[in-house]
This record gives C-alpha cells, structure tokens and sequence, in this order.
C-alpha cells in the first residue's frame, strides 16, 4: 500500500469515528445504521457486561436504551491506526465522556458521570466505505458529580 | 522529503506521540521501551527540577512517580515540523489529571490535580521508525482538589 492510500484510509477512519461521537451525542441511531456500524458489529463494555453485545440490533438497543433520558457529550482524543490490509484496519482511540442523568432524582441539580477510558476498535472496508466492526471500551476512571443546568 | 513523505512522517509523529500517552495511562512501560523513546532520550519538567536521561532511567523514573496513580492524559493541536528526512519538532498542547491516594508521595494538598500544558518535543527517525528523543513539559495552570 502507498502512502497516499495509507493516509486517505487513515484519514477516512478518524472521520468515521468523528461521525460516531456525533451519531451518539445526537442520539441518530438512522446514521449508526447507514454509516458506522457493519451489520454483525459488537460492542464490549467490560464494566457493565463482560459479554459483547452483538450484532446491529442488538448493539443499537444498548444504545437507546442506556442514553433515554440523557444527554451525552463524547470526545476522542489520539487516535493510533493501523492499516492492516486495503480492507481492514486497528484504532486505538482516548476518550472523554460526560453524561448527564435528566431523570436523576438528585437533590440539587443534575448528576453527571465524567469518564475517561478508550476505545480498541476494528475497522472493515465495505463497498460504502470504512464501518465500525468492533469496539471495546474501557474506563481509567470515572467522576460522578452534581452540577446545576439552567 | 515530497509532500506526502512529509504528510505521512507528521502523521506517525502524531501516532508516536498517542503510544507514550497510552503507555503512560495504562502503565505499560515496555510498550515506551520499545515503541516510543529513542535510547538517549531526555525528559525535562522543570517544575519538579528534573531532566532524567537514557530511555531505561527516563521509564523508570516515570514508572515510579506513577506507581499508585492513575491518571488521564490528553494531547491536542499538535504543530510538527519536520527539520530533515528523519528529525522533527512537535509542540502539543496537554490535558492531564492524576488521582492520588493519601499515602502517595506527592498526595501534598490534594488527591486529584487538574493540569493544563505544552509538551516541546524533538523526534528522531531510527531504522525502527520515529521516536522521541527530547520532552520538555511546563504548564499552564494546575488545580488540586481534595477527592478521597
């Protein structure tokens, strides 16, 4: 592979993963459909559940449900990718999450759960494009706090 | 060097730079040993009065300060020059937060330290790829508030 084509596709993939944050942080479930996830995609979030949720559906459900109610802002920071083939490739991304709980019953203001982990992710190249083949997420941390929201 | 030689040098810079962040953060020395610096390098934070030298010193210092810490490290709007085929210059701007328990060392005032910063780097190309061979790290600004 040249170098061109290495760079276009490392190029590609940071704005697939920019089209992720913002398909969560928006809550656009259509876009994870049609631009992000492969069909037999899954999702490992260790601290919740050691099995990978699996396939569109089923991680889209995770999605809509753990984010109901909330408003989310995630940020991605210091990708590493790696181009393994013209058609596949590794990231290895860092990641800011901020959380907040509308429904949170706390006494004064909202809880909001601050994060900071990263995501070890496969990629795969379809007709379409570069897709999310795979995530995993872990945390180094996690803040919880109470801040007041106008 | 052509443009793109040159897009791709900044790009593995820009990658180099995300590995020592990710070894400091998980604590996976060998992954600096082998990947990030190169074997004479230097690490300079003059606000602790230190410059360490030599990869195994610079990774055995670093490890020691971080031994019961964990911390969160970010890098952002980086301005990597490339000065030959195989040296270069970077400045980053930093994010960092380190979490201590009380018997840490540095605990001092408070066990979570907000810090804002610059990294100044220069960056060497061996036959092994690009790594770092001088960090200069000073800050902007650090808050401590007691957590634990």
């Amino acid at each position: 592979m040249d170098a061109t084509t290495r760079l276009t596709a490392i190029e590609e993939i940071k704005q697939l993963k920019a089209r992720y944050f913002l398909g969560v942080d928006t809550q656009d479930w259509d876009l994870f459909r049609r631009e992000i996830f492969v069909e037999d995609t899954s999702f490992q979030l260790s601290e919740f559940r050691e099995e990978p949720y699996r396939g569109m559906e089923e991680v889209l459900g995770m999605f809509r449900e753990g984010l109901a109610g909330k408003y989310s802002v995630h940020h991605g920071h210091m990708p590493i990718i790696g181009i393994a083939s013209d058609i596949t490739a590794t990231g290895l991304w860092a990641m800011e999450d901020r959380i907040y709980l509308a429904d949170s019953g706390a006494a004064q203001g909202t809880l909001v759960l601050h994060g900071f982990g990263h995501y070890r992710e496969t990629y795969v190249r379809m007709d379409a494009g570069w897709r999310i083949e795979s995530i995993r997420l872990t945390r180094l941390r996690l803040e919880t706090r109470t801040v007041a929201v106008p | 060097m052509n443009e793109i030689e040159r897009l791709l040098a900044i790009e593995e810079i820009q990658q180099l730079k995300a590995k020592y962040f990710y070894g400091l953060d998980t604590h996976d020395w060998d992954l600096w040993r082998r990947e990030v610096w190169a074997p004479e390098a230097r690490l300079e934070v003059p606000e602790l009065g230190s410059s360490v030298e030599g990869r195994d010193a610079l990774a055995d210092w670093v490890a020691e300060r971080s031994a019961n810490q964990v911390s969160v490290h970010h890098g952002h709007t980086p301005i990597i020059e490339l000065t030959s085929d195989t040296t270069a210059t970077g400045l980053w701007a930093m994010e960092d937060r380190l979490y201590r328990p009380k018997d840490h060392p540095d605990h001092a005032d408070g066990a979570f330290i907000l810090g804002f910063g610059h990294y100044r780097e220069t960056y060497v190309k061996l036959d092994v790829g690009w790594r770092i061979a001088t960090t200069l790290l000073t800050r902007l600004r650090v808050t401590r508030q007691r957590v634990f």
